[in-house]
Formats: structure tokens, sequence, C-alpha cells
């Protein structure tokens, strides 16, 4: 089988740069709400619900984790296990 | 309750109870509005716009948001949704208009390009990009917003589709056409490069 691996500039758009917009995007919400004394944070139950079924979680969570730096890096943390977890054609046997 | 009020690092300035212009900024607004300042005036401060000037921004924003408010309950439509959010918007554009001009003005007193030393996280082409973040983050659907922000983590189109029931492709064009919609009505320029 050959590898399924998808060459990553062939879906490049030049009209905007995606590279800063994530750099700048992930840093803007993982820094400038940090909301210390952590008012109005869901339990951390809600916000992995919506990281693992974005259909099924609730939008008052989203709009908080948007307004909330310390509740967006667990949202991240979470994104971030989805990410390392192997695909299931590439599993070890 | 809105998080982007909550943030209190610092004690709040206090605002006034009217705009720059003599617009008046209504209570539930301008409670909004305190509760935030100092949050959203670090935020300025970090993108280099003066704590006072900010200040002012704010009162403008407040009252704008004030006026659009009465005009919805004037007209008999829908309330704004989240006012927090659209006053934290409101004023996000503010700013990036203020640091736009002093940019320009920069350029026009020293016939040059923006200086060696402002930093990536200042140039006026990264608050654009926080706006239009704030603008897509604020105005999209559930599932635009949840694709945005996985696409910021690295998630591929792939991963994304999977998890919120789409394919790669419309998971994709679903960020691009928000992006560029909201580009388009910031009238924020293309990036070049």
């Amino acid at each position: 089988m050959p590898s399924s691996r998808r060459n990553p500039g062939t879906r490049k758009r030049k009209s905007f740069d995606d590279k800063a917009f994530v750099e700048l995007g992930r840093k803007h919400f993982a820094e400038d709400f940090p909301n210390p004394t952590r008012q109005g944070c869901p339990p951390e139950e809600a916000i992995r619900l919506l990281a693992e079924k974005p259909l099924e979680g609730e939008e008052s969570v989203l709009d908080h984790i948007t307004a909330c730096s310390p509740c967006y890096l667990i949202y991240s943390g979470f994104l971030q296990q989805q990410k390392a977890k192997p695909k299931t054609r590439h599993a070890r046997r | 309750m809105h998080p982007r009020r909550n943030a209190k690092a610092k004690p709040s300035p206090l605002l006034n109870s009217v705009d720059r212009l003599g617009r008046p900024i209504d209570p539930p607004v301008l409670s909004i509005a305190q509760e935030m300042a100092s949050h959203a005036l670090a935020l300025a401060e970090k993108l280099q716009i003066d704590p006072a000037v900010a200040s002012s921004y704010l009162e403008d924003a407040a009252a704008a948001v004030s006026a659009v408010m009465r005009l919805k309950h004037a007209l008999d439509e829908p309330p704004v949704r989240d006012p927090a959010a659209y006053l934290f918007r409101t004023f996000l554009r503010m700013i990036r208009d203020e640091r736009r001009k002093a940019s320009l003005l920069d350029r026009a007193l020293t016939g040059s390009a923006p200086s060696p030393e402002q930093t990536p996280a200042t140039s006026t082409g990264s608050i654009d990009m926080v706006v239009l973040l704030n603008e897509v983050m604020g105005t999209y659907d559930k599932v635009t917003r949840e694709i945005v922000l996985r696409h910021l983590e690295g998630l591929s189109w792939k991963e994304i589709g999977e998890r919120c029931g789409l394919s790669a492709d419309a998971v994709e064009v679903r960020f691009r056409r928000a992006i560029e919609h909201a580009r388009r009505a910031l009238k924020i320029p293309r990036q070049r490069g």
C-alpha cells in the first residue's frame, strides 16, 4: 500500500498567511484572556466533551474558551491528545 | 456572565458615562465596559496603544454599542446576543484603526517602511489578524468556530472533519470562506508573501 501521506504544499492558498494566523491566533487565545479568578469557567468535563464531540458540546462552553486562556489551554490539551492518537490504519499490531 | 469582563489583573480605570463626543453610554453597557476595562487596556498596551487612548476608545465603543442596542430596541429587532463580546470586538476594531493610523503617520513622517523594532506581535498586520479572529469567533456558527480553533491547534482538515461530521474539503472551504468573508467585512488587506 503506498503511503497515504499528503503533500503539505498542495493545499496552500497564496492569499492568506496561514502560518502567521495560526501562530498568532493560538497565542492570542492562550495568553490574552488570563481570567485569574476563573470566573464563569465550565467544568473540565464540559470542555472535554466539546473537544471530543464538537457537535454535542455546548455553545456556551465554546464562547467561554475563546475568552478565557486557562480554559482554552485545557481545551488545547484535549485537542493535542486527539492529534497524538495513532490512526487505526497505522496502529501497531 | 462573560469572562472577557472578568479578568482583573489590575484595578480598572474609571470610565465616563459619555464618550469623547458626548454620546451617552447606557448603564448596562457601562457596567460591562467597566468590568472588562483592565483586561482590554492590558491587551491594548500589549499592542502598543497608550492606555489613556485605549480607555477613550473603550468609551467610544461602549457608546456605539449603546446606540446599536437602543436602535434595535426601538425597531423591535432581536437584541444583541452577547453585548460583552460585541463591545470587545468593537473596541478591538477601534484600536486596530488607531494602530493603522499611527503606522501610516509614522510612514508619512519618516518616508519609510515600518521601523525595524516593530515586532510581529505589534505590527498592524498582527492586530488585523487578532481583530479578524475575534470577528470570526464572535459572528460565525458553532461548527465554523470549532473548525477555526482546531485549525489553530494544528489538526489536519481530515482530523477536523472526522469530529465535525464533514469532509476534509468541506472543512477547508468553510474555514477559507469564513476568513475571507470576515476579511472583506473588516476591510483588511490581503497578507503578502
